[in-house]
C-alpha cells in the first residue's frame, strides 16, 4: 500500500510540475513596455539568481544531511529484524528526487543565463517568451521541494509504524508473556 | 601548410628534446585543463560556485555546514523507543531547519514584481 501511495504521490507531482512555458503573442503596446523593462527586469533576475543560488546551496547541503539520517535509521532497523520497507523505499525515492531536483536546478540556473545575456530590447517577445520559460522553470523546482516535503510525510507515517512494532515486540518479548 | 612526415617530426623532436618536452608539457596541460573545465561546467558545480570575488556578499548567506546532528545517532545497536525518540529529535529539528530555507515559491518573478503589470499583460498570463 505504501509504495503505491509514494507512485501516486510521484505521479501526481509530475502531472502537476510540469507547466510547459506557452509563447504568448504579444501585441505591439505590449512588446513596447517588454522593451521598456527589459534590462532592468534582467537586473532584477540576476538578485533573483543570486537568492536561488543561496536556496539551492542550502537545500543541497540538507537533502544530503536528511538522506544520511535516514540511511543510518533504516540500517539499524534491518539490523534489529524490524520490516518495514516503507521506510527503505520512501528513503530510496527522497534520493532520486534529489538528483532530480539537482538538474531541475542547472535547468533553471541555464535558462535564467540565457535570459540575462539576450540582446532584449531588439527581440522582446522571445525574450518574453523564454522569461516565461524561466518561471515555468523556478514553478518545477518550488514542485519539486514540495514534493520532497511530502516524501518526508510518508516517512512520518513509516515512523509511527516503526514505533508500533517496537512495542509490540517489548510486549513480546517482556516476561510473563509467552513467546511465539 | 607545414607539410612534414612522421620521421621528419621524429627527427625534429630528437634534434630539440627539451624544447618538445616543454611544448609536450604546455600541450597536456591544456588538455588537462580543458577536460577539467568541461567537467565543472557539465557537472553543474560551476552555477554553484561562491568561490569568485562577486559572491562574497552571497558566501555570507550560505551555511557553511548542516550541523552534523546524524553523526549522532549510529547505524548499529538495539533499537528501542528511547533510541526511536532520540532519532526523531534530531530528524524533527532537521526538518524544521529546512522549513526556514528558501524554497523558490515567492513572487518575484510575477509580471506585477517585474513591472509588467499592465491589464493586458495580466490577461494574458493567467
Amino acid at each position: 500500500v505504501k509504495k503505491a501511495e509514494l507512485l501516486v504521490l510521484i505521479i501526481i507531482s509530475s502531472t502537476l510540475v510540469s507547466p510547459v512555458a506557452s509563447a504568448t503573442s504579444l501585441d505591439a503596446n505590449q512588446l513596447n513596455v517588454v522593451r521598456q523593462n527589459c534590462t532592468m527586469i534582467q537586473k532584477t533576475l540576476h538578485q533573483v539568481q543570486s537568492s536561488d543560488k543561496v536556496a539551492r546551496i542550502n537545500r543541497g547541503r540538507m537533502y544530503e544531511s536528511v538522506i544520511k539520517l535516514l540511511t543510518t535509521l533504516n540500517s539499524r532497523v534491518a539490523l534489529n529484524n524490524f520490516s518495514l520497507p516503507v521506510l527503505t523505499d520512501t528513503t530510496l525515492t527522497y534520493e532520486n528526487e534529489f538528483g532530480g531536483f539537482k538538474k531541475d536546478y542547472n535547468a533553471y540556473e541555464d535558462l535564467t543565463q540565457s535570459v540575462q545575456t539576450m540582446k532584449c530590447s531588439q527581440s522582446p517577445q522571445k525574450f518574453y517568451d523564454r522569461l516565461n520559460q524561466v518561471r515555468s522553470a523556478r514553478n518545477e523546482l518550488a514542485n519539486k521541494v514540495k514534493l520532497m516535503n511530502s516524501l518526508l510525510n510518508v516517512y512520518d507515517e513509516g515512523l509511527i509504524m516503526l514505533e508500533q512494532q517496537i512495542v509490540s515486540k517489548k510486549i513480546n518479548q517482556s516476561p510473563g508473556v509467552p513467546q511465539q | 601548410m607545414i607539410n612534414i612526415d612522421k620521421q621528419q617530426l621524429v627527427n625534429l623532436v630528437n634534434k630539440h628534446k627539451f624544447s618538445s618536452l616543454i611544448i609536450g608539457v604546455v600541450l597536456l596541460s591544456v588538455f588537462i585543463t580543458l577536460f577539467n573545465m568541461t567537467l565543472y561546467i557539465k557537472s553543474g558545480a560551476s552555477s554553484l560556485d561562491l568561490s569568485r570575488p562577486d559572491y562574497e556578499q552571497l558566501r555570507t548567506q550560505t551555511k557553511d555546514s548542516v550541523s552534523d546532528s546524524e553523526a549522532k545517532f549510529s547505524p548499529t545497536g538495539k533499537l528501542t523507543t528511547l533510541e526511536l525518540d532520540q532519532f526523531k529529535k534530531i530528524y524533527n529539528d532537521k526538518r524544521q531547519e529546512e522549513s526556514k530555507l528558501g524554497d523558490f515559491q515567492d513572487e518575484s518573478l510575477n509580471d506585477a514584481s517585474l513591472r509588467l503589470d499592465i491589464q493586458t499583460f495580466s490577461d494574458i498570463s493567467q
